[in-house]
């Protein structure tokens, strides 16, 4: 799944570990979620757009899920 | 944290616990107190290799036990090891990997496997080589998931 942590991340001057260290996660997970490789639960999606005071559909790009 | 904090320290006394049990057993073996003869090759084979599974386990609850010290002190490190603990994508390659069970499985096998070495020496081989096959089937689906996931 397509997300805007990377560019958020890079707004805020923030390294993955930063980032990890206030979600409550990993800095692979982080990279995970960046590359695609791995798709945030809903919680970590919800602590990560809460931390960037933003809604999940304005970090994590849907369009791609079918319904 | 807290919790966590406890439950840390817990694992402390625990690893204290089988470094004291090693280190009581290791002298005792060198004292032939305990211990399976070393007249032949087998005998002295099968004890070597319980000898050097107790060093390694008594080295790795070493290093255990310092690592948790460190992160007892340390609000950071403390912090890091409580995220990978709880990381919700660790947690699921674990599982995918069959851990902790099948780490404690095989260690269950590597003792029973040692303690049966005096008895039966073919019981002692299949229980370490499948102790071990196990094992390095867990770590090499592990990494193959920290890979791809």
């Amino acid at each position: 799944m397509k997300t805007r942590i990377k560019e958020l991340r890079k707004a805020n001057k923030l390294s993955q570990e930063e980032l990890a260290l206030e979600v409550g996660t990993t800095r692979q997970t982080i990279t995970s979620i960046e590359v695609e490789k791995y798709t945030a639960s809903l919680v970590l999606a919800y602590k990560i757009a809460r931390y960037f005071k933003l809604t999940i559909e304005d970090v994590f790009d849907f369009s791609d899920v079918e319904y | 944290m807290e919790n966590f904090k406890n439950k840390l320290k817990k694992r402390r006394i625990l690893f204290i616990v089988v470094v004291i049990l090693i280190v009581a057993v290791s002298i005792l073996e060198a004292f032939s107190i305990i211990g399976s003869s070393k007249e032949t090759f087998t005998d002295g084979m099968t004890d070597g290799i319980a000898w050097g599974t107790y060093i390694a386990l008594g080295f790795g609850a070493l290093a255990q036990i310092i690592r948790i010290s460190r992160m007892l002190t340390n609000e950071t490190m403390l912090k890091k090891a409580y995220n990978r603990e709880n990381d919700e994508r660790l947690k699921m390659i674990r599982s995918k990997a069959g851990m902790p069970m099948l780490l404690i499985t095989s260690i269950a096998m590597f003792v029973v496997g040692i303690a049966f070495s005096s008895i039966n020496e073919t019981v002692f081989y299949t229980l370490l080589a499948a102790g071990y096959v196990q094992l390095l089937c867990g770590v090499g689906v592990k990494l193959y998931c920290l890979k791809t996931m």
